[in-house]
């Protein structure tokens, strides 16, 4: 790292820290699940976002965030609005036979 | 069919297979099998597996009749059921071939700044999704990530259910359900960089 990126980073740090209010990146980090199922108190929430403003690397992480839990509910929301594929007849045949010899 | 006539339709249903009418039955495994037959492959991934568990599943369904309160729809009903069979079908399964989660956990400096990009693509979802590539690269992605964190993603962002639900079907506390949650989604994040890195796509 150069010694100009190394002195930036240094003071961002300095402000960070004795900013009053302000989170590190592990405690913005801390905060994320909460942030995103809209559980933090509004001084919480104002403070999550004042970070989120002044840290590019946690703006990226928490957009890819929101975008991998995206991913998840859309995967199959396709499927889902589908009319399955049929099953195997010898699938319900079986189920009926299981319950008859019960 | 809406939602009074679900409830209505179900009821009638609900009382012949509670007096053992064998059509009934008949009725409910051939209208219902092929939603929770997709519903457990997302889980269990092979077919046979799969089929295994839906049997199983309507047969738990059949001795818990009398239980039904009717506080949901039969399907929605049968679909619980069937995640959990399909949970305790990868339990008794035992492991897989996982990755290590802490590897794919954020990492910090030691002046505490995440260790990240800071440029990311501007696809959303949706779009991503539309490319039948990432969908298998998504789902791939999912089912390497150990089972105690895969679980609990699996129901919260795939099956939409409350944290508290979840955790209450994976016999975890809310609070330890959350930490998972959020390990996984990390993890999955991580696995999933390739999609978001600009130019990569
Ligand atoms: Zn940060």
């Amino acid at each position: 790292m150069s010694p100009w990126r190394v002195l930036k980073r240094r003071t961002k740090a300095l402000m960070m820290r004795h900013a009053p209010g302000m989170l590190t990146c592990a405690q913005f980090e801390s905060f994320v699940l909460a942030y995103h199922e809209g559980e933090l108190d509004s001084s919480a929430r104002e403070a999550f976002e004042r970070h989120m403003r002044m840290c590019p690397p946690c703006q990226v992480s928490f957009a890819d965030y929101c975008r991998t839990v995206a991913l998840g509910q859309r995967l199959f929301a396709e499927q889902d609005a589908a009319e399955p594929a049929p099953v195997d007849d010898r699938l319900v045949a079986s189920i009926l036979a299981a319950r008859r010899a019960r | 069919m809406t939602e009074a006539l679900q409830q209505h339709s179900d009821e009638s249903l609900l009382d012949r297979l509670r007096a053992g009418d064998d059509a009934a039955f008949a009725e409910l495994v051939e209208t219902q099998a092929p939603r929770l037959l997709s519903v457990a492959k997302r889980y269990l991934g092979d077919v046979a597996a799969a089929e295994d568990c839906v049997q199983e599943a309507f047969l738990a369904a059949f001795r818990a009749l009398d239980r039904f309160e009717g506080r949901s729809t039969l399907s929605t009903w049968l679909h619980r059921i069937t995640v959990n069979a399909a949970l305790q079908a990868l339990r008794r399964k035992g492991a897989r071939d996982e990755v290590d989660i802490e590897p794919l956990l954020p990492t910090f400096d030691s002046d505490g700044f995440l260790e990240g990009r800071t440029q990311t693509t501007a696809a959303d979802a949706e779009t991503l999704l539309a490319d039948d590539d990432v969908r298998r690269q998504v789902r791939a992605a999912i089912d390497t990530l150990p089972l105690g964190y895969r679980n609990i993603l699996m129901l919260r962002d795939i099956e939409g259910l409350s944290i508290k639900e979840a955790a209450e079907m994976l016999e975890l506390t809310e609070t330890n359900a959350k930490v998972r949650l959020h390990r996984a989604r990390q993890a999955l994040k991580k696995l999933l960089e390739p999609l978001f890195v600009e130019g990569a796509l």
